[in-house]
C-alpha cells in the first residue's frame, strides 16, 4: 500500500524476513558443498560445478514447494500470515538460485565445446526426453514471475491480468518436476531423491486439495443459507449481528454474486466486498486496525463505510447498503461503485458485548 | 503503508490478534514462525545430509589439469588420435570440448614429443594436449599401429556409451543422464566415445567405441549416449588400447523410465 512506488518498501519484518533466506540459501549451498567434500574426499570428489548445479537445484525446489505451501497454509491458518507477508521476496529469491544454477548448466554442460552453450544444453538428441528443455520454459516463466512482481506491474497490468499470469507458477511446477524425473533422477538407482520429491509434491497437492475443498464447502453452505432467505425485494438476509465479533467479519457468498464482507465495528456494520485491490486478499480474515479493515495478506486498508484507503492513500474497493432488522443483517447484493459512502447500520449491543 | 504508521496501538488485543507486517507482530505469531523456522532449518539439514550421503561415487578419475608433462612417442590418427608409447597407448585429445584430429593431422605417423596433462581412470590414461605443443622428433624406430580383432562374432555388452575425456575425469561424475547435454556436446566435438560396461572390474582398462566403422558418433546414436544400453560388439585392440566395434542397430535401451527392459529400433539415417 503505497501513495507512489519504490523498489522495495523496507520495514523491520522484511529485512527480517529476506535476511533469514539469505541465511538459509546460503547456509543450504555451503553445507551441501561442505558435507559432499566430507563424504567423497578425493580421488572420489565431485567436480565443484557440479556440486553447485546440484546444491543450487535442489535449494531451489525446496524454496519452491515452501512457496506453494504458504499460499494455502495461510487460508488454513492465520498464523502462517508472516510467511505470507513477503512471498514475493521468496519467490524473487528463489529465481535467482534456479537461474544460478541454469547458468551453471550452460556454463559447464554446454560450454568448452562446438556449439553455442545454450543450444548445447536445449539441443537433446531426436528421440530423446528433452529435460533440460522442461527446465528452460519453467524459468522463463519464473522470470517472468520475478520481473512482474512488483506493485507496480500489479497496478498496470490490472488484478487479473497479474494473478492469471502468476497463476502460471503451477504449470512451472509440473514443468520442474518433469523436469527432475524426467532429467537427473531418471534410471537413478538411489530412490531417496525420488521420495523426497513425492513428499513434497503429495504436501502441495493435499494443502490446495484440503483448502479448495473447504471454501467450496462454505460457499455451498452460504448459498443454501442464501436461497431460502432471500426477500422480494431483493435484500438478502446474511446472517445476524450475533455471528460478527468485535471489529472482525463475516464472510458471506451471495448466489450470482461476489463474497461480501460484513464488518462489526462500534456497534454498526458496514458491508464491502471481501476482495482487497492489492492481490485480491480475503479482507473478511482481515481485522479493524485504527477504524480501518486491514486486509491480511498485505495491511491494505480501507475504511469500513466508504471503502477509501486513508490518504494519501488511494485505492477503492466496492461497498454495498446494508440494514439491520431485529438482529438480523441484509444487504443488497448490487455492488456499490468502488469507494461510495455508505451509511453504516447501527444495532443495539447485548449488555456483555458493550466493551465493544 | 509507510512505517511512520507502524505504531498500530490497537493490534495488541491479545484475544483477537492480526498479523500486519509493518505492524509488531503478535506473541502468537512470532511464537509460529519460530517453531516454522526451527521445522524448516531440521528439513533443509535432513534434506541436505539425506541427498548427499545417497548420491553415487563418480568414480576415481583424475585430471591432473595443473601438472603439465611431455610425452614422447608415435602419433597416429587412425582410428583416433593416439599416442603409442612402448609401455602403451594414450589417447590424445584437446583442450575443452575438441577432438585433437586437426593438430595432429600434420605430425600424424611420426615420432614426436608433446606437452599436456594426464587423466587417467580404470588403468585408461589420456593426454589433453596443449596446443601447438607437438615437436617432431625425426627417425625413431615406429611402432605400426594395428587393429587386432579378438572376436569373430559380436558378443553381448550392457553398460553406458561416455565421453571419454569427462569419464576420465574432466568431469566428475562424467557419466549419468544429468551430464547428458555435455556428453553429446563432447562427442560431437569429436572427443572419443568409450564403453563403461556395468559390473567392470575397477582395473578393466574403458574400451574406445568404433560405432559404424568411425570413432566418431553417428548422430542417431546420440539419443543412447547416457542411459544404460545393450548392444553386440566385437572385441579388438590398437596396442595397449581396448576396442569395440559395434553396429549401431544393435544398440538399444537398456531399461525404461522404471527400470524395466525396452528395446528401441534403431532408424538408420540417410547420411
Amino acid at each position: 500500500m503505497s501513495s507512489s512506488y519504490r523498489t522495495v518498501q523496507w520495514n523491520a519484518h522484511k529485512k527480517i524476513y529476506d535476511l533469514t533466506i539469505a541465511l538459509a540459501v546460503t547456509g543450504f549451498i555451503v553445507g551441501f558443498v561442505i558435507l559432499s567434500r566430507i563424504f567423497f574426499p578425493s580421488p572420489e570428489q565431485i567436480s565443484t560445478p557440479i556440486l553447485l548445479i546440484r546444491a543450487c537445484g535442489i535449494c531451489a525446489i525446496l524454496m519452491l514447494h515452501l512457496i506453494l505451501i504458504i499460499g494455502p497454509l495461510a487460508r488454513l491458518t492465520p498464523l502462517a500470515a508472516p510467511l505470507l507477508y513477503n512471498r514475493r521476496h521468496l519467490g524473487v529469491s528463489f529465481f535467482s538460485v534456479a537461474l544460478i544454477h541454469a547458468l551453471l548448466v550452460v556454463g559447464f554442460y554446454g560450454g568448452f565445446g562446438v556449439q553455442n552453450p545454450l543450444l548445447a544444453v536445449l539441443d537433446a538428441p531426436d528421440g530423446s526426453v528433452p529435460f533440460e528443455f522442461f527446465g528452460f520454459l519453467a524459468l522463463i516463466i519464473f522470470g517472468l514471475m520475478a520481473a512482474t512482481s512488483h506493485d507496480f506491474w500489479l497496478a498496470n497490468l490490472g488484478h487479473a491480468w497479474w494473478k492469471a499470469m502468476h497463476m502460471m507458477v503451477y504449470l512451472a511446477y509440473i514443468l520442474v518436476l518433469a523436469h527432475v524425473l524426467f532429467g537427473p533422477l531418471r534410471a537413478d538407482s538411489n530412490v531417496i531423491p525420488i521420495v523426497l520429491i513425492s513428499i513434497g509434491a503429495a504436501v502441495v497437492l493435499s494443502l490446495h486439495i484440503l483448502t479448495g475443498t473447504r471454501e467450496v464447502l462454505r460457499d455451498f453452505r452460504d448459498h443454501a443459507h442464501c436461497a431460502q432467505e432471500n426477500d422480494q425485494s431483493g435484500w438478502v438476509d446474511v446472517c445476524s449481528v450475533d455471528d460478527i465479533p468485535p471489529d472482525r467479519a463475516k464472510i458471506v457468498q451471495i448466489e450470482n454474486h461476489e463474497r461480501v464482507a460484513v464488518f462489526r465495528h462500534n456497534d454498526a456494520l458496514s458491508a464491502i466486498t471481501n476482495i482487497c485491490a492489492h492481490q485480491g486478499g480475503p479482507l473478511g480474515e482481515g481485522k479493524i486496525i485504527d477504524g480501518c479493515v486491514t486486509c491480511p495478506w498485505h495491511g491494505y486498508q480501507y475504511k469500513p463505510e466508504c471503502g477509501q484507503s486513508p490518504p494519501p492513500y488511494t485505492e477503492k474497493i466496492a461497498t454495498y447498503d446494508i440494514r439491520v432488522e431485529g438482529r438480523r443483517v441484509l444487504i443488497n447484493p448490487s455492488p456499490n461503485p468502488p469507494g461510495t459512502h455508505t451509511e453504516p447500520a447501527s444495532f443495539e449491543p447485548w449488555p456483555e458485548d458493550q466493551h465493544d | 503503508m509507510t512505517d511512520s504508521q507502524a505504531s498500530g496501538p490497537n493490534n495488541t488485543n491479545r484475544s483477537d490478534p492480526l498479523y500486519v507486517g509493518y505492524m509488531p507482530a503478535p506473541d502468537e505469531h512470532r511464537r509460529a514462525v519460530k517453531r516454522t523456522l526451527i521445522l524448516l532449518a531440521a528439513w533443509l539439514s535432513f534434506c541436505a545430509f539425506t541427498l548427499v550421503l545417497t548420491m553415487p561415487s563418480p568414480g576415481e578419475g583424475v585430471w591432473e589439469n595443473s601438472n603439465e608433462r611431455v610425452w614422447e612417442g608415435f602419433l597416429t590418427n587412425d582410428p583416433y588420435p593416439m599416442l603409442l608409447t612402448p609401455e602403451e597407448t594414450l589417447l590424445v585429445v584437446s583442450m575443452g570440448k575438441h577432438g585433437a584430429h586437426d593438430q595432429i593431422d600434420e605430425f600424424a605417423n611420426s615420432h614426436v614429443s608433446l606437452r599436456g596433462y594426464e587423466l587417467r581412470r580404470q588403468g585408461r590414461r589420456m593426454i589433453e594436449m596443449v596446443p601447438d605443443s607437438i615437436t617432431p622428433l625425426g627417425e625413431a624406430p615406429s611402432p605400426q599401429p594395428t587393429l587386432s580383432m579378438l572376436d569373430i562374432e559380436p558378443i553381448d555388452f550392457t553398460g553406458e556409451i561416455i565421453d571419454g575425456k569427462c569419464y576420465l575425469g574432466a568431469m566428475k561424475p562424467g557419466n549419468g543422464f544429468a551430464h547428458r547435454a555435455c556428453a553429446v556436446l563432447c562427442l560431437r566435438g569429436g572427443l572419443p566415445a568409450m564403453f563403461a560396461e556395468d559390473d567392470a572390474s575397477p582395473d578393466e582398462p574403458l574400451p574406445l567405441l568404433i560405432v559404424d566403422g568411425s570413432t566418431q558418433v553417428p548422430e542417431h546414436v546420440m539419443q543412447y549416449i547416457a542411459t544404460r544400453v545393450q548392444m553386440k560388439a566385437r572385441r579388438a585392440s590398437v596396442g595397449t588400447l581396448p576396442v569395440l566395434i559395434v553396429d549401431s542397430s544393435t544398440i538399444e535401451r537398456a531399461n525404461d523410465f522404471f527400470g524395466n527392459p525396452k528395446t528401441i529400433v534403431i532408424e538408420q539415417s540417410e547420411d
